[in-house]
C-alpha cells in the first residue's frame, strides 16, 4: 500500500510539475520589408528571376520596386512557396515601358510577417537577368531590410 | 485507514489535476503559429462540436447557416470580439436608409476568347467616415471562377497578394489589423460566394482592390452566354439547420432597401474575340451598347456609363455556322515543367427530327417561397403552364410545390389528358408564394413516386435556389435512383446558379435559366426538344495518341441535345511534343451507336494559358462535389494542395496582402459591413424582413 500511495504522490508531483508549465506563448509577429536590389551592371534590365529566403518570416505580400520599368508588382511562384515547407520566394518580372535599369535598383518589395525578435538575414540568389533583347545578363542581386515608411497612409478626411 | 485515505486523496488530487489540463480553447489569433504545424487540425475556438466532417455538409468550408441569415439593418450593431474590434461592428443607418458606404465603384474588364473568360475586377473602397474603418464585402463570382489574383493598391504603391492556407491567412490578416497595418483579405464562402476585408482605412484614404479570374462561358441551344453575377440574394436558412461552419466570417448580410441611395455602381467593358463571325449579340438583362472592332471582335459595355449592382449581368451570342461537334485546346504547364492541359468540347451529333420519343413522366418542383414572390413567380408558373400544353396523353405529370410545407397537385403522376392539365393549370393558379423554401422536402416529394417503367423519368426543379442548405440539397440528388434525371431552372434575375448548376450535373440533366425579363417559353420549349429527345448515352472517349490523366469530369455524363459538354485535363507530354491523332468519341443514341471523331493537331488546336487554372478550379469543384456523399479527408488535403500549388483561392486557402512598410495611426478601426442591394424581382419585405419570423 505505502508503494501505491509513493506512486501516486510522485504521478500527483509530476502533473503538478506539468500543470505549472504553462503553454508557450507565441511570440507576437511583426511586420518587415524586404528590398531586393538587381544591379544589371550597366546594361539594361529587361527581365529577372531571383529566390529570396528569410529564416523565420512568412511572405504576406509582393510589390513592385522603385526602380518604374518594375513599378508593377512581380509574379511568385506559389509551387515554390508552399513545397517542402522553406518558403521559398521566387519571383519574376518583365520590365514595363519606362526607362530601364541599368544601375543598382530595387525591382521589388517583398512583405513578411516575423514571429518574434529574431535577426533579419535575408539572402537573394539571382536565378536569371536578361536585358530587353533576352540576352542573358552578367548581374548581381542582394536582399536588405526595408526602412519603414515614417508617414501615415492619411487620406485627405471625409 | 490513514492508507486508503492518502490514496483516495490522491486519486482525487490526480482526477481534478486532470480536469484542470484540458487545454483551453485556442484563441483565433494564436492559428498563425498554430497552423504552421498543423493547419488540417485547427478549429476556431468558438465552433465547438464540430466534427472532422462538418466541412463536406457544409461545402468545405462554406458557412451554411451564419451569413446569411438576414436582420434587418438596424439590428445589425454587433458587440466586440475577437474580429470585430474596437467600437464594434457598425452601420450607418440614416433615416432615409444608408448614408455613403466604402464601396465607390467596380469596374469589371473581360475578354472572351473562344469558349474562355478572363476578367479583372476593380473595386475601389474609400473611407467616407471620420474615423479608421475596415470594410467588409461579400460579393458573387460565376461558380466556376479560377481566382488566381488578388491586388491591393493604396496610393501610387501596389502590392500583389499571397495565397495561404484559410487559417493562417486569417490569422495573419487579423495581426495585421490589430497592429494598425493596411491589410486586405479574401476568403470563399461559397463556391460562388466570396468575403473581402479591407483593414485600416483611414478617414478619406482610397484603396483599390483588383480580383483576376478566369471561368468558361456556357454554351446550351446555340447560344453562348456569359454572366457576370452582381448581388447576392438572402438565403434561407431551414429550421432544422445545425450550426456547422469553418468560416470565420460571422457577420450578417444586410440589405440595402429600395429608399437607399447607395446602391453600388458596376460598369463593364467586354471584348468579345472569338474570331468567327458573332450573330445576335444581346443582353437579356441590361441595355447595352456594342460595337464591332474588326470581323469577330466585339466590345460591349452599358448602355449608361454604369448601373446598380442589383442583378446578374448577362451577353449571349451565337456564332457563324453550325460549329464544330467537338473542339481541342491545349495548353503548355510552363517552363521547366512536363505535360501540359487540355479541354475538349464536345457537342451532341443529334437531329431530333430522326429520333423517336419516348413519353414522358414529368414531375415539376415549384418553389412558393417568398423570395419567389412577384415576377419570378409568375415566370415559374408561366413556364410549368406551357410545358403543361405541350404533353401527350402518353406522357404523365405531377406539380409539387413547396415553401414551408409540401403540395402536390396529385397523389402520383397522372396522364396529361386534357382535362388533367386543365386541372394542373388550375392547381398552379391556386398557388401563392409565401414562407420558407423547403426545398428538400420538394425533392423528397418527387422522388418518393413510383417508379414508371414506361417513361423517361424527370424531375425539373423551378426555383431561385436561395437557400443555406446546399450540401444536403446536392447530397439528396446525387443518392437518387438511377432512372431519374433532374434538370433545375434557376428563376429571377441573381438565382443560385451553383446550386442549381451542381443539382444538374448530380442530376445528370441540365440548368437553364429564366432571368426577371426572358420569356418563360422559350427555355421551357428548348427543354421539352432535350427530353424528349434521346440523349447520347454511354459515352466513351478515345484518346488516341494524346496520353491524358486527371481528367475532369472522370465520369462522361449523357449529353443533351444543344448541352455540349467540356471536358478538361493534362496531358503528359508538353503540346508541342504531342504527335497529330484523333480522338474518338463513341455513344448511343437509341441503341444506335454514334461516333464523333476530333483531329488533335497541336498546330490548330487553341492554345490558353488559362486552362491550367481552370482546370484546377474544375478539379477542385469536383472533390468537393465528391466530398459531399465520401469520406472528406483525403479530398480535403488534395483540395488544399491544389489550390496552394496553382495560387487558387478556395474553400481552404484565402489571398491575403499586408503592407508591412506603413503604419496607421491607432491600432483598429470600425468594421463596416457593405450592404448588398436586393435582387431585382425579389421584395425586401418577403424576403428579408418575413425571415425574421422563420
Amino acid at each position: 500500500m505505502k508503494r501505491l500511495a509513493f506512486l501516486i504522490f510522485a504521478l500527483t508531483a509530476f502533473m503538478l510539475g506539468m500543470g505549472t508549465m504553462q503553454p508557450a506563448t507565441p511570440p507576437p509577429l511583426r511586420f518587415v520589408a524586404i528590398e531586393v536590389r538587381i544591379d544589371p551592371m550597366g546594361e539594361a534590365l529587361g527581365a529577372y528571376q531571383v529566390e529570396v529566403t528569410l529564416p523565420g518570416g512568412r511572405l504576406v505580400g509582393v510589390e513592385g520596386g522603385s526602380a518604374e520599368s518594375f513599378a508593377s508588382p512581380p509574379h511568385y511562384d506559389p509551387r515554390a512557396l508552399h513545397s517542402g515547407g522553406r518558403e521559398r520566394v521566387i519571383i519574376a518580372a518583365l520590365a514595363d515601358q519606362a526607362p530601364p535599369v541599368s544601375r543598382e535598383a530595387v525591382v521589388a518589395v517583398l512583405h513578411y510577417a516575423v514571429a518574434g525578435e529574431v535577426e533579419l538575414e535575408p539572402k537573394c540568389v539571382l536565378i536569371a537577368a536578361g536585358d530587353e533583347a533576352a540576352n542573358r545578363l552578367n548581374a548581381t542581386s542582394r536582399a536588405v531590410v526595408a526602412e519603414p515608411v515614417p508617414l501615415t497612409n492619411e487620406g485627405d478626411g471625409p | 485507514v490513514k492508507n486508503r485515505v492518502i490514496v483516495l486523496a490522491g486519486v482525487l488530487l490526480l482526477v481534478l489535476l486532470a480536469g484542470c489540463s484540458t487545454a483551453p480553447s485556442q484563441p483565433a489569433h494564436r492559428a498563425y503559429e498554430k497552423s504552421r504545424h498543423s493547419a488540417s487540425t485547427y478549429r476556431p475556438a468558438d465552433e465547438s462540436g464540430q466534427d472532422e466532417r462538418s466541412w463536406v455538409r457544409d461545402f468545405a468550408g462554406a458557412p451554411a447557416d451564419e451569413l446569411w441569415v438576414i436582420v434587418p439593418p438596424e439590428r445589425h450593431l454587433l458587440p466586440p470580439n475577437d474580429e470585430s474590434p474596437g467600437s464594434g461592428t457598425m452601420f450607418t443607418p440614416t433615416s432615409t436608409g444608408f448614408a455613403a458606404l466604402p464601396l465607390e465603384m467596380t469596374t469589371v474588364e473581360a475578354r472572351i476568347t473562344s469558349i474562355f473568360a478572363g476578367v479583372e475586377v476593380l473595386q475601389e473602397f474609400r473611407n467616407p467616415y471620420a474615423e479608421k474603418i475596415e470594410a467588409v464585402y461579400a460579393f458573387p463570382l460565376p461558380q466556376d471562377a479560377s481566382v488566381t489574383g488578388f491586388v491591393m493598391t493604396i496610393g501610387q504603391r501596389t502590392i500583389r497578394a499571397v495565397v495561404r492556407e484559410r487559417e493562417e491567412a486569417e490569422a495573419l490578416y487579423y495581426e495585421a489589423r490589430k497592429a494598425g497595418k493596411n491589410a486586405a483579405l479574401l476568403t470563399q464562402e461559397r463556391p460562388n460566394i466570396f468575403t473581402q476585408k479591407v483593414a485600416n482605412i483611414e478617414p478619406g484614404q482610397n484603396i483599390d482592390i483588383n480580383i483576376t479570374y478566369f471561368h468558361t462561358v456556357s454554351l446550351a441551344d446555340g447560344w453562348y452566354e456569359w454572366v457576370y453575377p452582381m448581388t447576392i440574394g438572402p438565403r434561407f436558412r431551414p429550421p432544422n439547420a445545425t450550426r456547422r461552419t469553418t468560416s470565420p466570417t460571422r457577420h450578417p448580410t444586410p440589405y440595402l432597401t429600395a429608399t437607399d441611395s447607395a446602391t453600388p455602381r458596376v460598369s463593364i467593358n467586354l471584348t468579345i474575340d472569338t474570331g468567327v463571325e458573332i450573330h445576335d449579340l444581346e443582353s437579356p438583362s441590361h441595355a447595352i451598347s456594342t460595337t464591332e472592332a474588326s470581323p469577330g471582335k466585339w466590345l460591349v459595355n452599358f448602355a449608361d456609363s454604369s448601373v446598380a449592382a442589383d442583378r446578374d449581368f448577362r451577353v449571349r451570342y451565337r456564332v457563324g455556322g453550325n460549329g464544330p461537334q467537338g473542339s481541342l485546346a491545349l495548353a503548355d504547364a510552363g517552363p521547366g515543367t512536363r505535360g501540359g492541359y487540355f479541354a475538349l468540347t464536345i457537342t451532341p451529333p443529334l437531329n431530333p427530327s430522326e429520333m423517336a420519343t419516348r413519353p414522358l413522366e414529368m414531375t415539376f418542383i415549384l418553389d412558393r417561397s417568398g423570395s419567389m414572390k412577384g415576377k419570378p413567380f409568375d415566370q415559374a408558373r408561366a413556364a410549368i403552364d406551357y410545358a403543361l400544353g405541350q404533353l401527350s396523353p402518353a406522357d404523365t405529370f405531377q406539380i409539387v410545390s413547396f415553401s414551408n410545407d409540401v403540395s402536390r397537385f396529385a397523389n402520383a403522376p397522372v396522364s396529361a389528358s386534357r382535362e388533367a392539365v386543365r386541372q394542373g393549370r388550375a392547381y398552379l393558379r391556386s398557388l401563392r408564394a409565401d414562407g420558407g423554401t423547403m426545398v428538400i422536402q420538394g425533392i423528397n416529394s418527387a422522388f418518393a413516386q413510383r417508379n414508371d417503367r414506361q417513361r423517361t423519368r424527370v424531375v425539373v426543379l423551378l426555383s431561385d435556389g436561395l437557400v443555406s442548405n446546399e450540401a444536403e440539397i446536392i447530397g439528396r440528388v446525387h443518392a437518387r435512383a438511377d432512372d431519374v434525371c433532374v434538370f433545375s431552372f434557376g428563376i429571377g434575375d441573381a438565382p443560385n446558379r451553383f446550386l442549381m448548376n451542381r443539382i444538374a450535373r448530380m442530376g445528370d440533366g441540365a440548368a437553364t435559366y429564366i432571368g426577371a425579363s426572358d420569356d418563360p417559353v422559350e427555355p421551357m420549349r428548348l427543354f421539352l426538344e432535350q427530353v424528349s429527345t434521346p440523349a447520347l448515352t454511354d459515352v466513351r472517349i478515345d484518346y488516341g495518341s494524346l496520353a491524358v490523366r486527371d481528367i475532369v469530369p472522370d465520369r462522361i455524363p449523357d449529353l443533351w441535345l444543344g448541352r455540349p459538354i467540356t471536358i478538361v485535363g493534362r496531358t503528359r507530354s508538353n503540346p508541342s511534343d504531342i504527335n497529330t491523332g484523333t480522338i474518338t468519341i463513341t455513344g448511343k443514341v437509341n441503341g444506335i451507336t454514334r461516333r464523333i471523331e476530333i483531329p488533335v493537331d497541336p498546330a490548330v488546336a487553341s492554345s490558353t494559358d488559362t486552362l491550367p487554372y481552370i482546370w484546377a478550379r474544375r478539379k477542385i469543384m469536383q472533390l468537393v462535389d465528391e466530398a459531399t456523399y465520401l469520406s472528406p479527408d483525403p479530398r480535403q488535403r488534395e483540395i488544399r494542395k491544389l489550390a496552394l500549388n496553382y495560387g487558387l483561392a478556395s474553400p481552404f486557402t484565402a489571398f491575403v496582402a499586408i503592407d508591412a512598410l506603413s503604419q496607421t495611426s491607432g491600432t483598429s478601426g470600425t468594421t463596416i459591413i457593405q450592404p448588398l442591394p436586393m435582387p431585382n424581382g425579389m421584395r425586401y419585405e418577403t424576403s428579408v424582413e418575413s425571415s425574421e419570423d422563420r
